[in-house]
């Protein structure tokens, strides 16, 4: 990736973080008053999802560092606490919902950790069983080449018990999770797909291959891991493909350091649609057989969905019978038909994955 | 006055025409016939105007600019045809001088069409397109644009002058009224061997645009999906089978085209819409009872609509109720 302008809010041009981050990156630096001078940089060019990743806006979050995961109505949603460190990726895949999400899409980095570090003590103190990731927003681990985020907030979470931090990536950038005293309290997690979707859909991103050797290294040093098939995409030949994922999958790592791994089939809002025709005219994802979801997301007609969970899972329980294997934003229908059961009938799916944390991760709930 | 009366007062306002100078009578072989700079009409038809200047004289001399080694046409390109029609070898024309520049010649051009009858789609984009080419800055466009009864929203001028640019098919398209103007321009996006074809097959179905859209949308996912380009599959047996038979209303041709490519483009949606067709017949629900499934079988809820005008017929409703209930091919609907 090739940054070509760091944009700096003149409020934080002091901030150490801001610093050190100009420090390492050589490139061109503009100091602006307001944001909207860098939204206009991006929305005048002929690409701006393009033009987004090329840019680095160093600013303050004004707003809450913890968010809850927005989830969609009317699909069962795993209650996951948001950690909103940034914004946008510099990685390009066809389907990312980011490029429609935010107006304009910004590669974007909050440096006041001081008000980070006060609302994770705020959250800890609590007590409560949290999972809580930074990989909803942005990749978690793209920040590492100019940041020590990830570094802190290991740390962190590593000096507690009640609470545990997925960093969601499609890269390879682990260097700086070892040695680290994570305390088992970090899940090393990766989102899998096959090497035709890598190759054709997720430019710029880790071959799967790099992605599983990566995640076997930080299993050797300790950190629980977890993988998202997410998007999980239909196209001749998938099931054959996404079947040898799991294979290579558990032959490099091992299925009882799994903490889980969710599945979801492609889903997106109809603007979408028209980002991937305009940005990728030869991707063929957007034309299988999608319905609109009562949420007003674009997703494959239900029985496909289901046809290709029960495939999957099938798989998987032949390697790792033991791994929680959860469904991302489906209904009870396509939970009973894929997975024999639906969440309500063990606990609710937040429920059984805060289970699994607290077993593989040490968690404590309710004690000191 | 009407506003039209008044705008053309304007247009000649600023111009120097002076007939006393400027009439003169030109031999019509040194009028280059293949200059059509200028042309806004679309019209052909000249037996009306032949008849008339035949019978009346030309009434209205045309405008030429003379550009060596003959005369370019201004305005009047229907009279001169008709003139050359009648077997005349010279006209009398209002020759301008030479310090006319381009944007008058337009600004007269457009006048001459414009401020006299209602242009067609087709001749308001020639008239935006010769003021686009002419004009420095996009205030002048506007400004022109409005005296000349144009359109002088610079979003739908930059859409309108792109019509005249189309492949000349779908020009044609849209003068006979089988196209619109965001039809064509979408036609226009396309490889012309594409775009023509799919005219040929809108003409050939007179669908609407509702249906020509869902058509184009259809073909284009479809040739996407299987990699084979639009004339290709509208060449396939499959489709020449519905629109080759003369004896085949074209209604039900339209009707089994959609169905073809819609069962094509979504199979397992088709399959499973047929399939919950087939059950609902095996109900024989009759009349005053409707079973409407979740939108694309997405969600769990079906909706049960009944009608009944009296006790009678609310009772019949009710066994058929019972009846529907235990029926087996209700629990194959719900269970799917």
């Amino acid at each position: 990736m090739t940054l070509t302008t760091l944009y700096i809010n003149q409020q934080i041009a002091d901030n150490p973080t801001t610093r050190s981050i100009q420090a390492r990156l050589n490139v061109p630096t503009e100091i602006v008053q307001r944001p909207q001078q860098v939204y206009e940089a991006i929305s005048s060019a002929a690409d701006p999802v393009q033009q987004g990743k090329k840019i680095l806006y160093l600013t303050r979050n004004r707003g809450a560092f913890f968010k809850k995961c927005p989830g969609t109505s009317h699909y069962t949603c795993c209650d996951y606490q948001i950690l909103h460190i940034g914004t946008f990726c510099h990685m390009d895949c066809t389907y990312c919902v980011l490029q429609t999400y935010f107006h304009p899409p910004i590669l974007q980095y909050f440096v006041n950790h001081g008000d980070l570090m006060t609302e994770l003590d705020t959250v800890f103190s609590q007590k409560k069983i949290l999972r809580i990731g930074t990989g909803e927003f942005t990749d978690s681990l793209i920040w590492e080449l100019w940041t020590d985020v990830s570094n802190q907030l290991v740390q962190r979470f590593g000096a507690q018990n009640h609470a545990v931090l997925e960093l969601k990536t499609k890269t390879t950038a682990i260097e700086r999770l070892q040695n680290r005293a994570h305390n088992r309290k970090t899940i090393a997690a990766w989102s899998l797909n096959t090497n035709h979707i890598i190759n054709t859909q997720e430019r710029a991103t880790a071959s799967l291959a790099a992605r599983l050797k990566a995640a076997a290294r930080c299993e050797s040093w300790g950190y629980p891991l977890a993988f998202h098939f997410d998007p999980l995409v239909i196209y001749e030949g998938c099931e054959e493909d996404y079947k040898q994922v799991i294979q290579d999958l558990f032959a490099n790592v091992t299925a009882d350091n799994v903490v889980w791994i969710s599945l979801g089939t492609l889903r997106f809002p109809p603007a979408l649609k028209t980002m991937i025709q305009k940005r990728f005219p030869d991707s063929k994802i957007i034309y299988e057989e999608f319905i609109t979801g009562p949420d007003g997301k674009m997703r494959y007609f239900k029985p496909l969905r289901i046809k290709l969970y029960r495939k999957i899972i099938a798989c998987i329980r032949e390697l790792a019978p033991a791994v929680l294997v959860y469904l991302c934003m489906e209904d009870d229908e396509v939970w009973r038909e894929s997975l024999g059961f639906k969440p309500s009938e063990i606990g609710g799916l937040p429920h059984m994955l805060d289970a699994s944390a607290i077993r593989h991760c040490n968690l404590k709930p309710g004690g000191s | 006055m009407d506003s039209k009366s008044s705008d053309k007062q304007d247009v000649y306002r600023d111009i120097p025409l002076d007939p006393a100078i400027a009439l003169q009578k030109v031999m019509l072989s040194e009028v280059d016939l293949a200059d059509n700079t200028f042309r806004i009409t679309t019209c052909t038809d000249l037996d009306k105007l032949v008849l008339s200047i035949h019978k009346l004289g030309l009434m209205h001399p045309p405008v030429l600019k003379y550009n060596s080694p003959g005369y370019v046409i201004v305005c009047g390109f229907r009279r001169i045809a008709a003139c050359l029609n009648l077997g005349w070898t010279q006209v009398p024309a209002r020759v301008l001088k030479e310090n006319f520049g381009r944007f008058e010649l337009a600004q007269l051009a457009i006048a001459d069409n414009a401020l006299q009858r209602s242009l067609n789609l087709l001749e308001t984009s020639r008239a935006m397109k010769l003021l686009v080419d002419v004009c420095t800055d996009q205030k002048q466009l506007k400004t022109a644009s409005q005296d000349l009864g144009l359109p002088s929203s610079l979003s739908v001028a930059a859409k309108v002058e792109k019509i005249c640019r189309l492949p000349l098919k779908i020009q044609e398209g849209i003068l006979a009224d089988t196209i619109n103007m965001s039809m064509a321009l979408e036609l226009g996006r396309l490889d012309p061997e594409v775009g023509e074809g799919l005219l040929e097959l809108f003409s050939q179905l007179k669908v609407g645009l509702n249906k020509q859209r869902e058509l184009l949308l259809l073909l284009k996912e479809i040739a996407k999906r299987e990699d084979i380009p639009i004339p290709q599959m509208i060449a396939e047996k499959a489709l020449q089978d519905i629109l080759k038979p003369v004896e085949l209303d074209r209604a039900v041709k339209r009707q089994k085209i959609r169905s073809y490519l819609r069962r094509r483009r979504f199979p397992s949606i088709s399959r499973a819409e047929e399939k919950y067709e087939k059950l609902v017949k095996q109900l024989k629900l009759g009349k005053n009872i409707n079973l409407i499934p979740p939108k694309d079988f997405e969600g769990m809820t079906y909706m049960m609509t009944f009608r009944f005008d009296n006790r009678e017929e609310l009772n019949n409703v009710k066994e058929k109720f019972e009846k529907i209930i235990h029926h087996p091919s209700f629990g194959k609907i719900l269970d799917r």
